[in-house]
């Protein structure tokens, strides 16, 4: 793939010069979500922004159902990220599935990636045998379903998404504005390849050193959650946040940022 | 609340950026059956279901954070005795005493969920017929082992290719020259002109461009001899590989000119001899380029990841399991400009190290007649790692007897 095919498909947007710090947004939304978070870091830092394919303005053209049927195909856009634009000692800042997406990147390419710092992140969504990831499938089917009541939008509805509808681009505006992940056919795949995940076989493979921002309150990743990764991943720093709810860096971006410089600073 | 709110024919309710409620209405009360004093201070997620309370963490939260408005959301409220109650919602994100405050406002919708239901219904039958339709998934499947197949051709065809390249540069250039300087010292030998001491002369260096060229022969004979890999693949244990190629090259250097380093390495599907091959030219590389001569100290770890096994043709994808191999050494390193040439035949970065050139071109062929990936990184003076990819295949999970080295 052609270097500047990657950073259009992705919507790659670069600020900033120092080490490169690579925030990968999570499942419902693009990168404006880190418009609280990347000044406390752009003085210092080479920022590194961008959508997932399917997410926010990227070109959703380029997006293969095949490709994104599982992480591993998120994890590829991150890698083709850092190959085009030929980083090193990353250090990447993933917010909810994007922190077992940084995973998978970091354990195929380790050389690549000097730190993760995981936002809110969960091996696996659903409770298994002596494991508690909060959710039974039936919840899971039942947020597909109450996403894809909310992206009816009467008119499209009525087309079998199959269909695809390039020949209605006004719809698609319409929901740009009201969302920030647009298209209903590829964020009902997301969400199947996000709560159906399972990498709990993964964490020990990660040798790269990793910070947990774990909420106190997460109904998405509950705390138990947070002690598990923190005991399967082996150079991993577990923070308990005060922040609630799953987006502390939108509800508390300040004790996000000085968690996360916390941490960075012990490593000069 | 101001009494007009609080009578209003919709459900109103207002809640901060820690998702706390602060203020609800008598309707909000009346729907879900509770009292005021038992939904103020709770957090929001209280009166959601399940699904409601996933779709609020990851969309709208996020939406009415950035955007400061949401229209037309669809959530269930979750009532006392845990009945779900469908609403339309929508919502401002306004400021009291400098902090946000979310206000919101929702209707009930049964008759429309039930309209809904059965469009989702009919909609979510159509896409399964067509999805579904059992001669579209065969030829889809039929497709995708077509793809399959053509892709490894494709790659067998690409690599021949390369070797036909290679080949072709190898007699222009590498064999051109040790035959000009045979031809032009045998001609010194039959003119009378020169001297005996220039004939003694030109006699060795006639025999200096025989052995070059017999060097380039023998080593294109082996690179173009190596069979595929084929049927001969068995279970290897690698670090038992390892530990016996290290010996090899011990002997053919000196005692501790090597050590190496290795967790429990995984097992791997392949040709052994090929394999010893392999990791014996990797080796013998990390020995011939340790610093100022000292020991190469060669961390083997071994992880398995997935990658998409379709090489050539883009936009197809099949996510296999690969054993990733890397070989690091503490050595002298080189400009990673160089790195996409190390693989060719007689390409040598430096001339004085004792290569035949031959070493990692063989090594690309080995792991590529395994249907495999190999790729090199390194920087100057702190060293180089080889990174091998090899499919992983099913035979392993049911092994045969191991192979004894």
């Amino acid at each position: 793939m052609i270097t500047k095919d990657v950073i259009a498909r992705n919507n790659v947007r670069v600020s900033g010069k120092g080490q490169p710090m690579l925030f990968a947004h999570g499942f419902g939304c693009d990168q404006n979500m880190w418009r609280y978070l990347t000044p406390a870091f752009e003085n210092d830092y080479q920022i590194i922004l961008f959508d997932y394919v399917g997410a926010g303005k990227s070109d959703k053209n380029s997006y293969e159902p095949q490709r994104y049927e599982t992480l591993q195909g998120y994890a590829q856009d991150v890698l083709e990220i850092c190959e085009s634009l030929s980083l090193r000692n990353v250090i990447f800042v993933g917010h909810s599935v994007s922190g077992m997406i940084g995973l998978l990147a970091a354990v195929e390419r380790p050389e690549i990636f000097s730190d993760l710092v995981m936002v809110g992140p969960s091996p696996c969504y659903i409770n298994g045998d002596d494991y508690i990831g909060g959710f039974e499938r039936s919840d899971i089917e039942g947020l597909i379903e109450t996403m894809e009541r909310n992206y009816i939008g009467w008119a499209n509805f009525l087309a079998p998404a199959v269909m695809g509808r390039a020949d209605r681009p006004e719809l698609a505006a319409e929901l740009n504005e009201s969302f920030c992940t647009t298209d209903p056919v590829i964020a009902n795949q997301f969400a199947k390849a996000t709560f159906f995940s399972d990498n709990r076989k993964d964490l020990r493979k990660l040798k790269t050193n990793t910070l947990l921002l774990q909420c106190s309150e997460d109904i998405i990743a509950p705390l138990p959650v947070g002690d598990f990764l923190h005991r399967e991943i082996p150079h991993s720093v577990l923070k308990v946040m005060k922040a609630t709810g799953h987006c502390p860096h939108l509800s508390e971006p300040e004790e996000t940022i000085s968690l996360i410089k916390e941490y960075l600073a012990t490593k000069k | 609340m101001h009494d007009y709110l609080n009578g209003a024919p919709c459900g109103y309710f207002s809640f901060n950026d820690e998702s706390i409620l602060l203020s609800v209405n008598d309707m909000l009360c009346r729907l879900t059956d509770y009292k005021r004093d038992e939904l103020t201070g709770k957090n929001i997620e209280f009166i959601l279901t399940l699904p409601s309370r996933i779709f609020y963490q990851t969309h709208l939260f996020p939406l009415l954070k950035m955007r400061g408005r949401a229209e037309e959301i669809f959530l269930t409220i979750l009532g006392r005795d845990k009945t779900a109650l469908a609403v339309l919602l929508n919502a401002v994100k306004n400021e009291e005493d400098g902090k946000p405050v979310y206000q919101c406002a929702f209707i009930t919708v049964p008759n429309r969920k039930k309209f809904e239901d059965e469009l989702v219904a009919a909609r979510n039958k159509a896409e399964r017929a067509l999805k579904e339709n059992s001669d579209l998934l065969r030829i889809r499947f039929e497709l995708q082992e077509q793809a399959a197949q053509l892709d490894a051709q494709l790659a067998l065809v690409k690599k021949h290719n390369q070797e036909l390249i290679q080949l072709n540069r190898v007699v222009t250039h590498e064999m051109q020259e040790p035959l000009r300087k045979i031809s032009m010292f045998s001609e010194m030998l039959t003119e009378e002109k020169f001297a005996a001491f220039d004939k003694d002369n030109a006699r060795k260096r006639l025999a200096n461009a025989s052995i070059q060229m017999r060097t380039v022969v023998s080593g294109l004979q082996q690179f173009f001899w190596l069979e595929e890999a084929g049927d001969k693949k068995v279970n290897v244990d690698l670090n038992k590989l390892i530990r016996v190629v290290a010996l090899d090259v011990e002997a053919g250097t000196s005692k501790d000119s090597i050590s190496i380093s290795a967790d429990t390495l995984s097992g791997l599907y392949a040709n052994p001899e090929q394999m010893k091959m392999l990791f014996y030219e990797l080796l013998c590389n990390s020995v011939r380029f340790a610093k100022d001569g000292r020991r190469a100290d060669v961390v083997v770890t071994t992880t398995e990841i997935q990658r998409n096994s379709f090489r050539q043709i883009p936009g197809h994808y099949n996510y296999e399991s690969y054993i990733k191999i890397d070989v690091a050494d503490n050595g002298n390193g080189f400009d990673p400009q160089y790195a996409p040439r190390v693989f060719d035949l007689f390409v040598r970065l430096q001339s004085n190290t004792g290569g035949r050139g031959i070493g990692l071109a063989l090594c690309k062929k080995i792991v590529e007649n395994h249907g495999g990936f190999i790729s090199i990184d390194s920087a100057l003076e702190k060293g180089t790692t080889v990174s091998i990819l090899l499919p992983v295949h099913n035979d392993l999970l049911s092994p045969k007897s191991d192979h004894l080295l």
